[in-house]
C-alpha cells in the first residue's frame, strides 16, 4: 500500500506543480458543479429543465440584476444566465454519452476486427474508410438532418462519427499487443481466447483511448453546438449553448453583445478545460514522461 | 526400456509466406524418455524454436502443421489430432514452455502474483477450491454469515455450478473482492510457495512487484516458477539463458537440473550452446535445417559424431589452450524457400556423392541408440 500513496502523491505533486493542468481541473471542476447544482442556482418552472422558461419582452434586455447575462430571442425571449447553467448540464450529458458510446462500439469492433484478422479485419476497416471519408461534422450533419432535430438525435449523430476514431485505434493496438510474447506466453498456459482478450490484450491496449476520451470530450461539445447553430441539433430555445448563439446571432449586430458572448465563452471554457485535463491525464499515466520533469 | 513421454514422427510444418511456401520443418523425428534432459542444437534459424512451438501447437498463424507427422504423447494421445479445448487443457499443465526472453514474455501490467495465481486458477481450480473450503472450517468465525455464504459458493463451483450468490455479490465493488478472500488468499499462497521453490528471495515481496521491478535473472525464476506450476510430465525450455549473463546462466541451470531431479519432470532444452548441451543433458539431437540429422546419448555424442554437420559443429568450438586452427562448416544455412535437393546438408558436405543430391536420407539407428540420417555413415 505505501508505494501506491506515494504515487498518488507524486502526481498530485505534478499537477500542483503545473498551473494549467490545475487551470484544467479548476475549470472542469466548475462544470460539473454547475451542472450538479443547476436547479437550485437556476430553478426550473416548466416540467422539462431543459426548456427555458420564457416571458413576454420585444427585444434582447441587457445584462441587469434580474438576468445577469441579460436576454435573449426570438424564440420568445428568456434568461440567458439560465440557459447558460443548465447547458453546463447538457453538454455533460452530451459529451459523456457520445464518448462512452462510441468507445462501447469502437473498443468492441476494433477489438473484433485486431483478434480475428483476416476477412472480417478488412469488411470492418473498410467500413470505418466509409465513415472516415466524410468530414467529420459534415457526417454528423447528414445524420442529424436526416433524423431530425432534437438531442437525441444529435447524439446519435454524433456517436455514428465517433466511434470509427476509436475503432482504428485499439484495432491498432490489439495488433501490436497480439504480437507480444506475453500474450503467446498466456496462451502457452493454456489460457481461452477470452481470458486472453479481456485479461492479456485490452489493459494493454486501451492506454490511448483513455487520452483521447478525455481530449474529446471537448470536441463533442464542439461539434454538438455547431450542429445546433447550424440549426441540426437542439430545437431553439433549449438550454444548450450552441442553440443560445444561433439565436442571439441575429442580435449580434445590434449590439446585443451578451446573446452571444457568454455562451460562447461557456464553450470556450469547456472545450479548454477538457483539452488541459487531458494533458495533466498524460503528464500522470505516461511513465515516458512524468518522471523527466522532476 | 523406459517410455517415450514425447514421440515426434515425421513432423513437417509449413509457412505460407509472401514469397512462397517456407518448409521450415522438414520431417522431424524427436524423441523425449520420461524424466531425461534432451537437448535440441543447431544453427539459428534452423528450427528448433518451431518444434517446441510445434509440440504446444502455438504456431504463428501463417504455419501450417502438415498431415502425416504425428507428436504422441505419453505413448497413446497424438496432439496433432486434439481440439483447440483439449489442447488448451494440457498447454501449461502437462507441457509447458519457458520462453527465451524472460523480459517480454511476463505481463506489464499485472504483478507477478497474479501471473502465477493465473496458471492456478485455469489448471487447478478444483484444488483451490477444496483448500479454500478447507481453511474455511478451520477459521475461527467459521459459523459467521459471510463465511456460510463463501462455503455454499465454493461448494456449488466444485459441482461445476455457477452460483447465484456469487453472481449477484459479485456485482457489488466491495463485497466482490470479500467474498472471493478465501481463494484469493489460497492463490496468493500457491504463488509464494512457487516463489520460493525457484529460490527466489523474499517471495512475498516480488510476488507484489511487477515484472519491470525485476532484473533479467529473477524474471527467468519467474517464468520457471509459471512453467512448473502444474507439475508438468514435460518442459520445453526455449533458450532460457540467452538473454542472461554466464553467472546467472549457470544458477538457472543448476535450478533447473534441480527442479528436474524434485519433479521429475522431462526436459526438452533448446539452445545453441554446446558446452550447456555437454554439461547438462542426457541425450542431445541435433538440428540441421528443419530435419534431426542425429540423436544420441550426450557422451557418444561429444565423444564419436556420426553425421558430418555434427563433426564440423564440434570443430567449430574453440578450446582455451588449444592452439589447432579453428573450422568452419563453409557455406551457409540454407535458404527455406527452394532448400537443397535430397540431403538438406550436402551442399556443404564433404562427404557428399550423387545419392546424397538425389535422395532424402532415413533417420535410422546406426549404432545402439545413436541415430543419425546420413547415406554416407555406414
Amino acid at each position: 500500500m505505501e508505494p501506491r500513496i506515494k504515487e498518488l502523491k507524486f502526481n498530485l505533486y505534478r499537477i500542483r506543480n503545473n498551473p494549467l493542468s490545475l487551470l484544467g481541473i479548476g475549470l472542469i471542476l466548475l462544470n460539473i458543479l454547475l451542472a450538479i447544482f443547476s436547479p437550485f442556482i437556476a430553478e426550473p418552472n416548466t416540467p422539462d429543465p431543459y426548456k427555458i422558461p420564457k416571458f413576454f419582452s420585444t427585444e434582447p434586455l441587457p445584462p441587469n440584476s434580474e438576468h445577469p447575462f441579460g436576454t435573449s430571442g426570438p424564440s420568445g425571449y428568456y434568461d440567458i444566465f439560465y440557459g447558460v447553467v443548465w447547458g453546463a448540464r447538457m453538454s455533460l450529458r452530451i459529451s459523456f454519452t457520445v464518448i462512452f458510446a462510441a468507445i462501447i462500439i469502437g473498443v468492441f469492433v476494433g477489438t473484433a476486427a485486431g483478434m480475428f484478422g483476416g476477412m472480417i479485419d478488412e469488411v470492418i476497416m473498410r467500413i470505418t474508410d466509409v465513415f472516415m471519408a466524410l468530414p467529420g461534422l459534415v457526417l454528423a450533419m447528414a445524420v442529424a438532418s436526416v433524423l431530425g432535430r432534437n438531442i437525441t438525435n444529435l447524439m446519435l449523430a454524433l456517436i455514428i462519427t465517433w466511434w470509427p476514431g476509436f475503432a482504428r485505434v485499439i484495432r491498432g493496438e490489439v495488433l501490436k499487443t497480439k504480437q507480444e510474447t506475453y500474450v503467446e506466453a498466456a496462451r502457452a498456459v493454456g489460457a481461452g481466447p477470452l481470458t486472453i482478450v479481456f485479461r492479456h490484450i485490452l489493459p494493454n491496449a486501451i492506454f490511448p483511448i483513455i487520452i483521447m476520451s478525455s481530449m474529446n470530450l471537448g470536441s463533442i461539445v464542439m461539434a454538438a453546438s455547431t450542429l445546433s447553430f447550424l440549426g441540426l441539433g437542439a430545437e431553439p430555445g433549449t438550454a444548450e449553448w450552441g442553440a443560445i448563439i444561433s439565436e442571439g446571432r441575429n442580435w449580434m449586430l445590434q449590439g446585443a453583445w451578451w446573446t452571444t458572448f457568454f455562451p460562447g465563452v461557456a464553450i470556450f471554457t469547456y472545450v479548454l478545460g477538457w483539452n488541459l485535463l487531458g494533458d495533466a491525464f498524460r503528464d500522470i499515466l505516461d511513465p515516458k514522461l512524468r518522471r523527466s520533469m522532476m | 526400456m523406459t517410455e517415450n513421454v514425447v514421440e515426434i514422427r515425421d513432423l513437417r510444418v509449413n509457412f505460407s509466406t509472401y514469397e512462397g511456401i517456407m518448409k521450415v520443418l522438414d520431417g522431424v523425428n524427436l524423441s523425449i524418455k520420461k524424466g531425461e534432459m534432451l537437448g535440441l542444437v543447431g544453427e539459428t534459424g534452423c528450427g528448433k524454436t518451431m518444434t517446441g512451438r510445434a509440440i504446444m501447437r502455438i504456431l504463428p498463424s501463417n504455419a501450417q502443421i502438415m498431415s502425416g507427422g504425428k507428436i504422441l504423447f505419453e505413448g497413446s494421445t497424438n496432439l496433432l489430432n486434439l481440439s483447440e479445448e483439449e489442447m488448451r487443457k494440457i498447454r501449461g499443465k502437462k507441457i509447458s514452455l519457458i520462453f527465451q526472453e524472460p523480459r517480454r514474455a511476463l505481463h506489464p501490467t499485472l504483478n507477478v502474483g497474479d501471473q502465477i495465481a493465473e496458471i492456478f486458477s485455469l489448471h487447478m481450480k478444483e484444488d483451490v477450491l477444496k483448500t479454500a473450503l478447507q481453511n474455511l472450517a478451520e477459521s475461527e468465525n467459521s459459523t459467521s454469515l459471510l463465511s456460510n455464504i463463501m462455503r455454499k459458493n465454493y461448494t456449488e463451483e466444485l459441482e461445476g455450478k455457477e452460483p447465484l450468490l456469487k453472481r449477484l455479490l459479485g456485482k457489488i465493488p466491495l463485497l466482490r473482492t470479500k467474498i472471493n478472500e478465501p481463494a484469493e488468499k489460497v492463490l496468493d499462497e500457491k504463488s509464494i510457495d512457487m516463489l520460493e521453490k525457484v529460490q527466489i528471495p523474499d517471495p512475498k515481496r516480488v510476488s507484489d512487484q511487477y515484472p519491470h521491478e525485476l532484473s533479467g535473472g529473477m524474471m527467468q525464476r519467474v517464468l520457471i516458477s509459471m512453467a512448473l506450476a502444474c507439475n508438468p510430465a514435460l518442459l520445453i525450455a526455449d533458450e532460457p539463458t540467452t538473454a542472461v549473463d554466464v553467472t546467472t546462466q549457470v544458477k538457472l541451470l543448476d535450478l533447473i537440473m534441480d527442479l528436474k531431479k524434485t519433479y521429475g519432470a522431462s526436459i526438452l532444452l533448446i539452445t545453441h550452446n554446446l558446452a550447456v548441451v555437454a554439461e547438462t543433458c542426457d541425450r542431445v539431437s541435433v538440428m540441421y535445417a528443419g530435419t534431426i540429422v542425429e540423436q544420441a546419448d550426450t557422451y557418444s555424442v561429444f565423444k564419436e559424431p556420426l553425421h558430418p554437420y555434427t563433426q564440423g559443429l564440434l570443430a567449430a568450438i574453440p578450446i582455451i589452450g588449444q592452439t589447432r586452427e579453428l573450422k568452419s562448416i563453409p557455406g551457409s544455412v540454407p535458404n527455406f524457400l527452394n532448400p537443397p535437393s535430397g540431403c538438406r546438408f550436402h551442399p556443404r558436405c564433404g562427404y557428399a556423392n550423387e545419392k546424397c543430391i538425389e535422395e532424402k536420407p532415413l533417420f535410422r539407428e546406426v549404432r545402439d541408440e545413436h541415430y543419425v540420417a546420413c547415406h554416407v555413415v555406414e
